[in-house]
Formats: structure tokens, sequence, C-alpha cells
């Protein structure tokens, strides 16, 4: 049997009231005699939503809009590539225009009506289309500076997006940090760990990313934190052989689900609060990465690998109100 | 006594598997619309009938996985373009579809 000093690498502590605790702490408190639990009132948990209507996975790398506005576009469909593109609210994906490139592993940011999309992969070269969708029709704006695909780092809004990482084969793995003012991309002082098919979020001064490949593949076991001038390495997150994984949402409250393990796929989920990740209740279906939207209390998963590409939508409920109970033997 | 029960049923989506499902049940999909969920629990065998589930042994849902994993295996190895290394490819599609081993 595991003893709570094992699971948690501390006794349990005697503390006055309700003092200092922590999430997920036990205690003995001394000022009433019980012991006491640090917990949520609901766990997080995924519940399906409607499918969406073209069977595609390697959307775009990070998230755009909100569980009941949110937006999937591009892909693979195992080939060829799409260029479709759905919008969702919260129920239904309805097609909307499609996009001008057909490409699938993009980088993306904003809102489901301003948003920006980036780089891809065509077959099997990246390159630096960028395009902004204004809730009706997509719009070409200016390229990247380097090519990027195979899901670069980004985050931000159409009008101050970040682009980090990203893969172009066959040899290079893309380093530089670009700004995209809404209309040009802007090459940053200081590069990123060269990353590709993880997964990133936030804003142009506070983002994050996670995972996954890269030529220091092995040391990617952290997020990273960006505060607009650098990348600082944060808290390891828990499941680290995973790749393609869907997430996004900012760096305060964000979340990673799913994933490619080679072997197999993953159904673990993760939230990360910009310090810590911490696991909650994996998704139904292990899946690689399709489309996201939202954030750690509220987000979605749309279409995937599973492997067999899939329509199927996931719903992110974050965990309920942090509350303190007293343990009893009832 | 087996832990859990199989069963294929089709996900219509929203309602398939609900927040309150999801809490209190282990339930997780496989290829070819086979679902895993917890035996010998009442909520468990209620969640199969509200989605007319159709029960399977585990060794017919096995059967059903393989075929599926089957045939994306077969999509993966003749996904190729000319030139592109082994490393690239796994990059571009992801790693080749595993067989998965389904357990009581």
């Amino acid at each position: 049997m595991s003893e709570y000093r094992e699971i948690q690498g501390a006794a349990v502590q005697s503390r006055a009231s309700s003092t200092g605790t922590i999430k997920g702490e036990i205690w003995y408190d001394t000022a009433n005699y019980k012991f006491k639990l640090n917990t949520v009132t609901t766990s997080a948990a995924w519940a399906t939503g409607n499918n969406m209507n073209t069977t595609r996975r390697a959307m775009m790398t990070g998230s755009v809009g909100t569980t009941n506005a949110g937006l999937g576009a591009g892909g693979y469909v195992g080939p060829p590539r799409s260029n479709a593109c759905e919008e969702y609210d919260g129920t239904n994906w309805s097609s909307v225009n499609p996009t001008l490139n057909t490409l699938s592993s993009r980088g993306s940011a904003g809102t489901q009506t301003a948003c920006v999309i980036f780089g891809g992969n065509p077959t099997p070269a990246t390159v630096t289309a960028t395009e902004k969708y204004n809730g009706t029709s997509w719009t070409a704006s200016g390229a990247l500076n380097a090519a990027r695909g195979y899901g670069p780092i980004c985050a931000g809004t159409q009008t101050a997006a970040l682009a980090g990482g990203g893969y172009n084969p066959p040899v290079t793995f893309v380093t530089s940090v670009e700004y995209f003012n809404g209309s040009t991309w802007a090459v940053q002082p200081n590069t990123n760990p060269n990353n590709y098919a993880g997964q990133s979020g936030g804003t142009q001064t506070a983002a994050w990313f996670v995972g996954a490949g890269g030529t220091t593949a092995t040391n990617n076991t952290e997020a990273y934190n960006w505060n607009g001038t650098s990348w600082t390495a944060s808290g390891n997150y828990n499941d680290t052989t995973r790749v393609n994984f869907a997430g996004g949402g900012p760096q305060t409250a964000s979340f990673i689900a799913g994933g490619d393990q080679d072997p197999g796929m993953t159904k673990n989920a993760e939230t990360y609060d910009g310090t810590c990740w911490a696991a909650i209740t994996d998704i139904n279906t292990a899946r690689t990465y399709g489309c996201t939207g939202g954030d750690s209390s509220s987000g979605f998963i749309g279409g995937g690998g599973t492997p067999a590409n899939t329509t199927a939508t996931e719903e992110l409920t974050g965990a309920g109100a942090v509350t303190n109970k007293t343990l009893t033997t009832s | 006594m087996a832990n859990y029960q199989y069963c294929v049923a089709t996900n219509w989506g929203k309602g398939f598997i609900t927040h309150e499902d999801a809490d209190q049940l282990e339930i997780t999909g496989f290829p070819g619309n086979v679902w895993k969920v917890n035996a010998n629990n009442k909520q468990g065998n209620h969640w199969v009938t509200a989605v007319a589930g159709d029960k399977k042994t585990l060794s017919e849902a096995q059967a059903i996985v393989d075929a599926q994993i089957t045939s994306s295996q077969s999509v993966w190895d003749s996904d190729n373009v000319e030139g592109e290394s082994a490393d690239d490819k796994s990059r571009r599609l992801g790693s080749r579809p595993e067989d998965i081993t389904l357990t009581e």
C-alpha cells in the first residue's frame, strides 16, 4: 500500500486551521482537531461534442477562439491535405469559406472572427504563407521570414502574434522567434529552444510551449515561458514522451491532451498554470491533434488521428472551485 | 471477474459521453467505434444501453480493433514522398500505427 508521504513527498502537516494549505494537500487542523483535505468541488472532465464535417488531423497547433466560438482549418486528410474551414459554436460545426492554401500542421493565434494562421506543410517542405480570417473570408498577409511547419510554436492574437520553432525538412530545426503585427512578421533578437510538434499558447509577452521534437528533443521535458524577451524553463510536465498533442490557452490557464507516443497513442491530459503541470481526467479517445480552442477551464479538441482520422470533438470542463473538506470515516 | 466490458457504438457527438459519464466512469474509445467501459457497474451498463451499444466479447472487440489498425498501418505504409527520410516520414505522419491489445 502506498503511503501519503511517498505520494505527496511530505508527511501530513499540522496547521492551525486552514492557513497555508496547498491544493490536493491533506493536513491536520490543530485548531479544530480534524484532518482536512484541500480539493476541488468537481473534477475536470471531457464530454463528447458534435462531430466535425471533414475528417482530418494536424490542422493547427495552438488554441483559436473558445468552446463556444472555435475554428478548425486545413489539416491532413491522409493524403491529400484539406483547405476546409469549420466554425464551432459550442454545439455544431458549420463549414465556412476554405483557406487560401491547402496545408497542414500550421501555427495559429486569435479568435474565431479574427485569427491568423501561418507556416505549415505541403509535401514535404514547409512554407512562409500567412493568412488572416475575419469570420467570413481569408486574406493573404505578410510572409514569415522563416518557413516553419510540423506544428510550430504559436501564441497571441491576429494583430500581435508570435511564431517560434517548427521544422523545415530535411534538416532545419527553426529557432527564430517572429512577431506579427497584423501585416508583417519581424524577427526578434532572441531564439527559442528548437521545437515542433508540441503545444503552445499565450501572448507575445507571456507565452508558453511544451514538447516535443528538435535536435534537443531529449531535453524537451519542461515547459518554457516567454516573457517578451527570452524563454525560461518552467515546470516539468508529466507525460513527456508524447508528440503531436492537442492543447492551448493562456500561459496561466492552458491544457494539453492526447498525442502520439510511439508506440501507441495516449489519452493523458494535463493543465498548466504557468508554473506547475497537473494531470487531469483523460480524454475519451486517444488521438493526435486536430484543432483546439479555449483554455483549461473550458476548452475543446476537434478531429485528430486515432490513428485513423476522426471528426470527433471533445469538450473540457475544468475543475470546480477549490474547497476545504473535513475528512471523516463516513 | 472482468473489470471492463466492450461495445460497438457510433459516437453521435453531443451527449454521447457527458461530463457526468466521464466523471463517474472510465470510458475509452478505440478504432472501429469500439468502446470500453466499467463492467459490473450499474452506471456502466446504463451507458452502454443509452448509446445503443452492441456488446462484444473481448475477442470480438479485439478483432474489430485489429482490423482497423491493420487498415491504418496499410495507409501509413503506402503514404510515401519521394526522397523523404524515415525520420521525416514519422515527423510528417506521426509514428506508424501500433497494434492495440485490449484488456479485461
